[in-house]
């Protein structure tokens, strides 16, 4: 299973940390840099092995960079309306396909609109309309031999209703494309997903997708990809701030707005991204504390200075400083890879680290230390209980 | 490929009276409902099968012609040949002209593949030869069903009424408590008029009905059997016969369900995942 | 039914009661302050800044007021979590939580009576940057 780096703003964080062998590729995002940029400074090597998400998720919205990019809606047409996509849509296809293929990307993704609630079968219908179809046909003219993902975005109510979950598994299945570009939409005001039932709904989404020969990359996840590599998905993403790793259609609207966040560290013995400031209090109450990271020659010393210190500005953690996502990008990546091939003992694996996790945090509160619902393992009974009923929705 | 033309040429006659009259020796086959069947012979043909249905204005003519070209230039053991399909506008008739196969009787066929799983199997893998024509042209037969399905002599499957019958005024009745125009083996998604989830996998199902249908020798979704109130509503419910153990191979068990599973996503991919379950489970 | 009928009189009654006796007990404190850990409610302190109380006022729900007074721990040398007399037995119920991570607990009405239920030991605070932080708002 591979892992790609899900770009954003600070995409040469990620670029750089793909060049120290951390990651499988690189998922870029328009919205974040100019198209020139990428045709002419990001290299070939890096865009083999890699893919470009088109982002027309709001057709009438070219924010930030998107406006860059010949293919976006309004670039064809100004004041673009849905309505204009019957006429233009091979236009836009066309540049879309041209953009992607002249730039020697692994895979060519075909984009999608996002829509909220579920909606009219027409959605379906529109989908294949002004974009597999038009889409399809300007690649078979092109007679490359790539191949060719469709972007689907699945929130908490598509997921989570049965008929509708099924009916877009029916159909995406019956499209001529090699996978799908999956993006789970789960609004919540967690950072984590707490919620077994949208988790097992999801990974079953991605099993039955797996059965029916697609391959399937997942984008935006954050650690739940952990999770979600118990139904063998070609790759997950790993990125480095929350908008990255987890979808908002908001990172696509103007004025993201939002405070800053504050700093956090993975750990991959907790399965979580816990907050700086707690970290300041393992080294007085829990002995042992350092267990919890995995150790990174390259990063860890750098993060922890500022524990060793007088206050010192310099050394304190920021969201803007790059060694917390870069450690995450090296810890996550190698968690990913040292999960076993084979499927039924990556299951056992991952439960063990479940397991494993929850007893720590059991630890870490009889070191009394009390972490608030962002930090602490309460996601942790709600992966335990996907797992429960993805392996009994499957017959296992 | 037969070419009609170099022996008939119908097209001056626009009366189904007139065009029956080219005939001899015609007898109804089966005059059930609105659509009558006779076997005939023709000078020419020798041997006919004439079927004879109103069809839905709404297709409309141009859509029809379209979309049975294909059906009529189709050179397979597996379809009678098709001598003429002609429509009848005035009246919205739609004549089928076929080769007369001689074929089995019901009983004689039930008495065949009757809890017989290797006769059924070869039947499947038959049938699959036959239909990949159309599947391969992304044709949707529709309509699979015993009816539709005639068994040679050789116990070969003849397929008959090519996904014609959708264009036609048709009342299909079906086993049980079922009402006029219930498909009985039709999947979940024909039912429901899904339109976006009708592909071949549509015909999966359909197949996934006759052959458990054949193997069983009763309708599998009837509600005499299988409780319920409408066999659409066990179909709908995925509420059909069971095989037990002993009554087959755990292989064709679960090769049933696979075709009649709800969703089409989860019967096989394609026909050749079909034929791939078969030769890796069966020696045929 | 709960004693104040908003954290924000609850809030205003607390502060009427910290301005009747800051003179007396010779401490000053500050509402709300922002840009430490979380926002505690109030902050008590001495001259010196050599102990620092930090205050969080809540109706009812004593878990979540427990979680945020401990993150006060990373600037204050102690923390209270103060509760509606009214609902303050569920507090009580589990009063080995506020002795396990030693944040302190009691109860307050609208008669301006506070009742201490358990008193915390003071420790150092936990986090240097917020301390700083938290000194330098306090001598502005």
């Amino acid at each position: 299973m591979k892992v790609y780096h899900q770009t954003g703003f600070r995409y040469n964080w990620n670029i750089e940390s793909f060049g120290d062998d951390i990651g499988d590729g690189l998922i870029f995002s328009p919205v974040n840099i100019d198209a020139k940029k990428l045709e002419k400074e990001i290299s070939i090597d890096i865009k083999k092995e890699s893919f470009f998400d088109p982002q027309i998720y709001l057709p009438k919205n070219p924010k930030s960079q998107l406006y860059t990019y010949p293919y976006f809606p309004t670039n064809i047409k100004s004041e673009f309306e849905t309505q204009d996509f019957d006429a233009e849509k091979y236009k836009i296809a066309q540049q879309c396909m041209e953009f992607q293929l002249n730039n020697e990307f692994e895979y060519i993704v075909i984009p999608s609109r996002y829509t909220e609630s579920i909606p009219h079968t027409d959605y379906i219908k529109s989908i294949s309309n002004d974009f597999i179809i038009p889409f399809l046909e300007t690649y078979k003219q092109s007679k490359k031999d790539k191949k060719v993902l469709v972007t689907l975005i699945m929130n908490e109510s598509f997921i989570k209703n049965d008929s509708y979950r099924n009916e877009i598994l029916s159909w995406v299945t019956s499209q001529d494309l090699n996978g799908v570009y999956l993006i789970f939409d789960y609004n919540s005001d967690s950072k984590q997903i707490k919620d077994a039932i949208f988790l097992s709904n999801a990974m079953q989404f991605i099993n039955e997708l797996k059965e029916n020969e697609f391959e399937v990359h997942i984008g935006y996840n954050n650690t739940e990809g952990l999770l979600y590599s118990l139904a063998n998905p070609n790759s997950i993403s790993v990125g480095s701030y929350e908008n990255l790793r987890n979808f908002q259609i908001r990172r696509f609207q103007e004025n993201e707005g939002g405070k800053p966040p504050s700093p956090r560290l993975y750990s991959s013995e907790l399965l979580q991204w816990i907050e700086f400031r707690y970290i300041e209090t393992l080294p007085g109450l829990f002995p042992n504390w350092k267990n919890l990271f995995m150790p990174s020659e390259k990063y860890l010393d750098i993060i922890f200075k500022y524990l060793n210190e007088d206050y010192d500005k310099k050394s304190q953690p920021h969201f803007q400083k790059k060694e917390p996502y870069m450690y995450y990008f090296e810890v996550f990546y190698k968690q990913i890879k040292d999960l076993p091939d084979d499927i039924t003992k990556r299951i056992d694996w991952v439960c063990n680290l479940c397991n494993k996790a929850i007893e720590e945090y059991k630890n870490i509160t009889n070191a009394k230390i009390r972490l608030d619902d962002n930090s602490d393992g309460s996601h942790l009974p709600h992966w335990q209980n996907a797992i429960t009923l993805y392996l009994k929705a499957k017959g296992g | 490929m037969y070419n009609s033309e170099e022996f008939i040429n119908f097209d001056d006659i626009d009366k189904f009276s007139d065009f029956i009259n080219c005939f001899e020796n015609v007898e109804y086959l089966d005059k059930g409902g609105q659509r009558k069947v006779f076997s005939a012979t023709h000078p020419n043909l020798g041997k006919v099968v004439i079927k004879k249905a109103e069809y839905n204005p709404k297709f409309g003519s141009p859509r029809i012609d379209r979309e049975t070209h294909t059906l009529r230039i189709i050179d397979s053991p597996y379809y009678p040949k098709n001598f003429e399909l002609k429509k009848f506008d005035d009246d919205n008739l739609l004549v089928i002209v076929e080769e007369f196969i001689p074929t089995l009787s019901k009983d004689e066929v039930e008495k065949y593949f009757k809890m017989n799983e290797n006769r059924v199997i070869q039947l499947a893998l038959d049938l699959i030869e036959g239909l990949k024509i159309l599947w391969e042209k992304d044709i949707v037969h529709r309509d699979i069903k015993p009816d539709n399905i005639l068994i040679r002599f050789d116990y070969k499957p003849v397929i008959i009424d090519l996904g014609v019958a959708r264009f036609l005024n048709l009342t299909t009745l079906t086993q049980g408590i079922g009402g006029p125009g219930t498909p009985a083996y039709a999947p979940p998604e024909i039912q429901n008029y899904n339109k976006n989830l009708i592909d071949i996998r549509s015909d999966f199902f359909s197949l996934g009905v006759l052959l458990l249908e054949y193997y069983i020798g009763l309708y599998p979704f009837s509600p005499n059997l299988v409780a319920g109130n409408s066999c659409v509503e066990n179909i709908l419910n995925s509420n059909y016969y069971q095989l037990k153990d002993g009554e087959c191979s755990d292989n064709f068990r679960k090769f049933i369900d696979r075709l009649l599973r709800y969703y089409p996503h989860q019967r096989f991919k394609n026909y050749e995942k079909i034929i791939e379950y078969i030769e890796t489970n069966w020696e045929i | 039914m709960a004693n104040f009928s908003s954290e924000e009189e609850m809030s205003n009654c607390f502060k009427k009661i910290l301005q009747k006796y800051q003179k007396r007990f010779n401490f000053k404190f500050e509402k709300e302050v922002e840009g430490l850990w979380g926002v505690p409610d109030f902050i008590l302190y001495d001259e010196n800044l050599d102990k620092t109380i930090a205050i969080e006022l809540k109706l009812k729900n004593w878990g979540r007021a427990l979680t945020q007074a401990f993150k006060y721990r990373a600037f204050s040398h102690c923390s209270f979590v103060i509760i509606d007399k009214d609902f303050v037995h569920r507090a009580k119920n589990n009063i080995d939580q506020f002795i396990h991570y030693n944040i302190g607990l009691a109860s307050f009405n609208k008669k301006g009576k506070i009742k201490k239920i358990y008193e915390p030991q003071f420790t150092s605070p936990y986090s240097k940057f917020t301390l700083f932080k938290l000194r330098q708002v306090l001598h502005e």
